[in-house]
């Protein structure tokens, strides 16, 4: 046999070995619980597609609402279960998670890491190990109906003071039967009212907890922000009352059907706006500022693996795939959320899809997000939501129900943490 | 010998199988429950300790237990004598020989037929501010010329959790009473037609007497409906606003299950047991069931 036949023969085999022992490096198939379900979630149900092609792995996802989500993955993880291998969860689950030892390192290495907003990476790190791989990210944007804004000769808001001046302008009976018609104003209540408040907080230059997991959410910033919250509804009386009990969905519901001519919402309201009426009427501009900035809460889900799970390594790669550039980008082309990795803003893509300034907006508020992960955050958003609406709603001052959410967390952090 | 003894306990072997399926799905789960209390459990810190009746002790503190007990009472209350009574009337409609009879019966079960979680949904939609069809209904009216915000006040956010309640539950009291009217004997009637008994005299003293037996049925099973209700105060109210619709139903599901302090969960869940089971008793002693069959 000639030299270079046995060479090419050699090569060819360790290339055929190498290539199988790559392979059975991933388990057939992995369990997947997903954050809500994959019919509106087109882009994650693409790029799953993808990676079951490209792996040869079959992922098997268990759908779960995104409200409910804890409360099944804490009793799979609290029996030690290996059902699940990952799962799709928010930022703000990763102290339940982690504080446990119920997740596994995601590996990303430092250069892995610079491509993500350095917001995005602090949010999916506990105790200096990053545990998720981000998917995608929601921060708080002001949408706006450009129609009525230019329609009354106004200026997009770009402070919390032109915000109330502006919304008072747009609030109005139309039909004179003393009832309002169209309201300024609205944001994100209900099960997301906690998001909103921490978005003024950070604004009014606040913080959750500082480094000792003292709540200091109650500080002469959080008083201020809650009260902003408080004015627009009972003061200002240019968002709606039942906004404490209006998530997501139903805010966008509002605006959509031009019941509310501003919210601050979140990155999925893109694509319903591109796909509704008020295509062209409606436009996007950064969060108006507050004294400290215009910072927004990070909201948005990355990908967990399981420490119990049998499959880490497959779970870990399927982790990966899904914070890659092009899984990041079709999460924000097809379905509007925004990406986690800033140059994904800069794909020709995105701009085919996007005005350009909207793309601009986008990016330029990507990179001020902000969560504290904290531990026993149910408990933490539940104590916190409640005194929040009982200070919307005017059963409480705004500092008080601050200060009795501070001392409630407080003692449960003292009972169960013994801090 | 052996076939003595069998034949002698035949009848213990012939419960012993129903006896070892009680104890399963009855007797165990409630030990445990029990002996649950007595922990302190954190299943997220992975921390279980014996701390006998320190749990029972702390739940006299618990300003939340008072509070969420306060609710309970008002919720139960109000769904299950309000479903009582409408209950009572449309079943007395419905044993009446009017036209499209077994429609209506049909029509009424309607709302018990949709999941609660759907009607805790259903009804979120019907209360909201702006866009809810209860608000438009009142304005139609000419009742209210301003939106009410029904679900951000704490007091008619408790009137719409026990609306919702009493609407999808009501049904299943008329079918019950329904049923107990139905075995009344015509005769009864007749006889009292020939006395000239007013209709009023005829429910009062003939319907009511004799079907307490199915009241305290209905009674029963919707008080432990009630009691243990979750799944509108979730998907109607979470709760809020605050934690005006907290019941204490809601409370140990948030300790056992989303905050994993399975110790002072199931010492709430004791109390909650306790408290079903002395409000059955006392409905044993005021309704006497069996009296109308002396």
């Amino acid at each position: 046999m000639r030299k270079s036949t046995i060479i090419i023969l050699a090569v060819s085999l360790l290339v055929l070995f190498s290539g199988a022992a790559v392979a059975q490096d991933y388990a057939d198939e992995i369990t997947v619980y997903n954050s809500g379900d994959l019919e509106h979630d087109p882009a994650t149900a693409y790029d799953i597609k993808r990676f079951e092609e490209e792996y040869g792995v079959k992922v098997n996802v268990v759908e779960v609402p995104w409200q409910y989500q804890i409360d099944k993955l804490t009793t799979v993880f609290s029996s030690k279960s290996d059902k699940v291998d990952a799962f799709v969860g928010s930022y703000f689950m990763l102290n339940n998670f982690a504080m446990p030892g119920w997740l596994e390192p995601i590996g990303f290495t430092e250069k892995g890491k610079e491509k993500f907003s350095p917001g995005v990476i602090k949010a999916s790190t506990y105790q200096g190990t990053t545990y998720g791989a981000p998917l995608m990210l929601k921060d708080t944007e002001l949408y706006y109906r450009k129609d009525l804004l230019e329609a009354e000769g106004l200026e997009v808001p770009k402070t919390w003071d032109e915000l109330v001046n502006v919304a008072k302008k747009l609030t109005k009976d139309k039909d004179g039967d003393g009832n309002i018609d169209q309201y300024g104003f609205a944001y994100l209540g209900a099960d997301k009212l906690g998001f909103t408040f921490r978005t003024f907080l950070y604004q009014s230059g606040g913080e959750m907890f500082d480094e000792n997991l003292n709540p200091v959410f109650n500080s002469s910033a959080g008083v201020k922000a809650l009260t902003f919250m408080s004015d627009l509804i009972n003061k200002h009386q240019v968002t709606p009352k039942g906004i404490i009990s209006m998530g997501e969905g139903n805010v966008g519901d509002l605006f959509i059907s031009g019941k509310v001519a501003m919210v601050e919402s979140v990155p999925p309201l893109h694509e319903r706006i591109m796909n509704s009426d008020l295509s062209g009427k409606a436009s996007l501009a950064l969060a108006p500022e507050g004294s400290a900035g215009n910072t927004t809460y990070l909201d948005g889900n990355v990908i967990y693996v399981s420490s119990f799970s049998k499959k880490k390594e497959t779970a870990k790669a399927f982790a990966k795939f899904m914070s890659s550039y092009e899984s990041s980008l079709h999460e924000l082309v097809r379905e509007g959320n925004n990406s986690p990795n800033p140059s994904v803003f800069n794909d020709p893509r995105v701009k085919e899809k996007f005005p350009e300034k909207w793309v601009n907006v986008m990016q330029e508020s990507v990179s001020d997000v902000k969560a504290e992960p904290y531990p026993l955050y149910l408990q933490v958003e539940q104590t916190l939501r409640q005194e929040i609406q009982k200070a919307l709603n005017g059963s409480k001052a705004p500092q008080k129900a601050l200060d009795d959410a501070a001392a409630q967390i407080k003692e449960l952090y003292t009972n169960v943490l013994g801090i | 010998m052996l076939k003595k003894i069998f034949d002698k306990y035949f009848h213990y072997w012939m419960v012993f199988p129903a006896i070892l399926l009680l104890a399963f799905v009855v007797i165990y789960p409630t030990f445990n429950l029990f002996y649950t209390s007595l922990f302190f459990k954190n299943g997220q810190l992975g921390v279980t300790r014996f701390v006998g009746l320190q749990n029972y002790k702390k739940l006299f503190f618990d300003a939340n237990f008072w509070q969420y007990l306060g609710h309970t009472f008002v919720y139960v209350g109000s769904a299950v004598t309000i479903s009582l009574i409408l209950g009572l009337i449309i079943s007395n409609i419905l044993n009446k020989s009017i036209k499209g009879r077994s429609a209506l019966r049909t029509i009424m079960l309607l709302p018990w037929m949709i999941p609660l979680v759907l009607t805790g949904i259903t009804w979120r939609w019907i209360l909201q501010d702006i866009y809810g069809a209860f608000n438009a209904l009142l304005m139609q009216l000419g009742i209210i010329n301003q939106s009410i915000a029904w679900l951000t006040d704490g007091t008619t956010a408790m009137i719409g959790v026990i609306t919702a309640d009493f609407w999808a539950n009501t049904p299943f009291v008329t079918i019950i009473l329904l049923a107990g009217m139905q075995s009344i004997p015509d005769q009864l009637y007749e006889a009292a037609d020939v006395d000239g008994a007013t209709g009023w005299q005829k429910f009062y003293n003939i319907t009511l007497p004799l079907i307490k037996p199915s009241i305290f049925v209905a009674l029963v099973m919707r008080t432990l409906f009630a009691i243990r209700a979750l799944d509108i105060v979730y998907a109607l109210t979470g709760g809020g606003p605050g934690e005006s619709t907290e019941v204490l139903a809601s409370y140990i599901y948030n300790l056992g299950r989303r905050w994993l302090r399975m110790g002072y969960g199931s010492t709430i869940g004791v109390i909650l047991l306790l408290i079903t089971i002395a409000l059955v008793f006392s409905f044993m002693f005021i309704l006497k069931p069996g009296s109308a069959r002396e």
